[in-house]
């Protein structure tokens, strides 16, 4: 393990300018992520829990600051360039699923592949990461609109795994899902923190928080603790 | 969709039919446009009497203009006159137009649809429409009366097209037109003192005759007197044709315009249709970049959607074009070979890369627009 972090925040501040005023989503937040950790991130809603994790995925530019990945700052990227970052780097997990509803649950995982690598995948990769998640062989088929929400999620983390990435976000993975769905997608999480990966994740629930290594609350854009 | 259907369409359609009749026209020039017909009108005063027509020094001064061109030339006199005839029961008026020999072969071979050549002063070629009118064939007997007003019958010896000439000539559909020797003329007519009604010239190459004319022009007309009136005038065919050209390129201007706005409009719709294309597919698109798709995939995919459309469209306008063009072009000129044309057919193509492009180029700007939609906000759209 490296001591550069795989995340790293240097007072990044993010505004939207909004005719009723300015909104600071995130006000001068240091944070920082080590390889391996696996980091929950909790605050009431509108506290800019998701800006944060759109600007670690490099998603989103802040207003200011210095975002580093690798101890590469993001800053100056041009937009290809992060392109290529997010699709090296970063795995998205969100709270909608975000599956693209014309593709079956196989061809949403090898969607990454293919555009990483511009042909078909024969290693069998697609089948063993569903299978992992727990997607039987019968359900790959299956459009997501055919599939319950926790299988939607599993396919879902499949497809943030498919380009192996440094590292997870995962924004309230288990927002739409009842209690016993939740607990099958936070031990495959687990079970992917245990394997070495670095994961942040964001929820709202303190039992989901329980997994982690370390909880960071923010509150009106500002990390409390 | 529709305007890229009816775009096309009108490119093509309108293309079709202007190349087709560019070409009969052309096929018109090399079948017809050949030549110079020369007639006087001086008055010459012969015995006391005054009458009209080209003497031989004035066929020789032709042919000495005409040569000084070219020699690559069929010189004829030919004498022409109305006479009453016969065709079974049906009367008709007809103009009787004698050539001389070199000249009557020339005219007639090329158009001639069965028979052949007349010779002597009984046959006659006559024209395929007045044939088919009065249900004449090969061998058919036209009566009429000689220049004593004797009884006397022709005998159909062969049937032709009509061409631009004949059209210039006959004037009106009701007259019929009776080609046939000098000969022919002298025994329904008689002779005119030794004066000839009308010079022909007659070349291979269409673009001779204005030089050749102005040469005519020039020796016959140049020398006139101060206050007299031109010896002679010459009617050019080309120039008939010429005209209907001029008349064509303004069409084609027209139909440029037509096209032209018809596409417009059609690339107006393309836009619209893409934009909602990329506001129904925001969410997507978010998604799409959030998991590594590069802003010019996004952009690359809609400009082949706007591509797939623009072909798709394309396509069925030109077939609709390949349909409706032909008609009109047979409505207009009788005739389907025209469609064969390279010019014509060249369309078809053309059509459809016009098409697309225009697609392209409209779709340009909603695939600009969906590719650097910001992935969070196009996320959190529904
Ligand atoms: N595109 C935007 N335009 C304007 N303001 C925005 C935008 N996105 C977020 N905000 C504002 O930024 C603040 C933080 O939003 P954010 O989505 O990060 O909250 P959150 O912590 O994820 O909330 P939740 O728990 O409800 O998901 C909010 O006040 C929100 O109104
Ligand atoms: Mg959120």
């Amino acid at each position: 393990m490296t001591d550069v972090p795989v995340v790293e925040l240097h007072d990044v501040t993010k505004v939207y300018r909004m005719p009723a005023g300015d909104v600071y989503a995130l006000n001068h937040v240091n944070f920082s992520v080590k390889k391996g950790e696996f980091v929950a991130i909790m605050g009431p809603s509108g506290s800019g829990k998701s800006t944060l994790m759109n600007i670690i995925g490099c998603l989103d530019v802040p207003t200011s600051g210095v975002v580093k990945i690798n101890g590469v700052a993001t800053t100056d990227m041009s937009d290809d360039e992060l392109t290529i970052h997010r699709r090296d780097t970063v795995g998205f997990i969100f709270q909608k699923f975000n599956l693209i509803s014309l593709l079956t649950a196989y061809e949403n995982v090898e969607y990454p592949l293919l555009l990483r690598y511009g042909r078909q995948d024969h290693s069998e990769r697609v089948k063993k990461l569903l299978n992992m998640v727990g997607i039987p062989e019968d359900r790959m088929q299956h459009t997501p609109f055919e599939l319950s929400g926790g299988q939607q999620q599993r396919v879902s983390i499949a497809r943030a795994l498919a380009n192996d990435p440094t590292f997870l976000l995962c924004d309230e993975p288990t927002g739409n899902l009842d209690s016993k769905m939740s607990l099958q997608i936070m031990e495959i999480l687990s079970g992917l923190h245990k394997e070495g990966r670095t994961v942040l994740m964001v929820t709202h629930n303190p039992e989901t928080a329980e997994y982690a290594d370390r909880t960071i609350i923010i509150k009106d854009g500002e990390i409390v603790s | 969709m529709i305007g890229i259907i009816i775009g096309v369409f009108t490119i093509c359609a309108l293309g079709m039919v202007g190349a087709g009749l560019q070409e009969n026209i052309n096929d018109t020039i090399a079948d017809n446009a050949n030549s110079l017909m020369i007639s006087s009108i001086e008055e010459k005063h012969i015995d006391g009497n005054v009458v009209r027509g080209l003497s031989e020094k004035d066929i020789n001064d032709i042919e000495s203009a005409v040569k000084s061109v070219s020699s690559n030339y069929t010189i004829a006199v030919a004498n022409s006159g109305y006479k009453n005839v016969k065709a079974g029961r049906d009367n008709a008026y007809a103009m009787v137009l004698g050539i001389s020999d070199g000249g009557l072969e020339k005219v007639i071979k090329d158009m001639l649809e069965v028979g052949t050549v007349p010779k002597g002063p009984g046959s006659v070629v006559i024209l395929s429409e007045y044939a088919e009118r009065h249900n004449l064939h090969i061998n058919s007997r036209l009566s009429t009366t000689n220049a004593l007003g004797e009884p006397t019958t022709l005998r159909v010896v062969g049937i032709m097209e009509s061409s631009t000439m004949t059209k210039m000539m006959a004037m009106s559909q009701d007259i019929c037109l009776l080609f046939g020797t000098l000969d022919l003329h002298r025994n329904l007519l008689g002779t005119k003192d030794n004066l000839y009604g009308m010079c022909m010239v007659i070349v291979d190459d269409p673009y001779l005759l204005k030089p050749m004319a102005n040469a005519i022009e020039r020796k016959m007309n140049g020398k006139a007197y101060k206050d007299s009136d031109d010896k002679v005038t010459i009617t050019n065919s080309f120039d008939t044709i010429d005209s209907l050209n001029d008349v064509l390129d303004m069409i084609s201007i027209f139909r440029i315009a037509l096209s032209s706005i018809s596409l417009i409009v059609a690339a107006v719709a393309i836009v619209n249709v893409m934009l909602m294309s990329v506001k129904e597919r925001t969410r997507e698109i978010g998604i799409l970049r959030s998991i590594r798709t590069f802003k010019r995939q996004i952009l690359q995919m809609f400009i082949y959607e706007a591509g797939i459309i623009g072909f798709i469209g394309a396509l069925i306008g030109v077939i609709l074009a390949c349909i409706a063009g032909p008609i009109v072009l047979y409505m207009m000129t009788k005739s389907l070979s025209l469609m064969l044309a390279p010019s014509v057919f060249c369309y078809i193509p053309i059509g459809i890369l016009i098409g697309v492009a225009v697609c392209v180029l409209a779709g340009l700007y909603p695939a600009l627009h969906a590719a650097n939609l910001n992935p969070v906000d196009a996320m959190a759209t529904d």
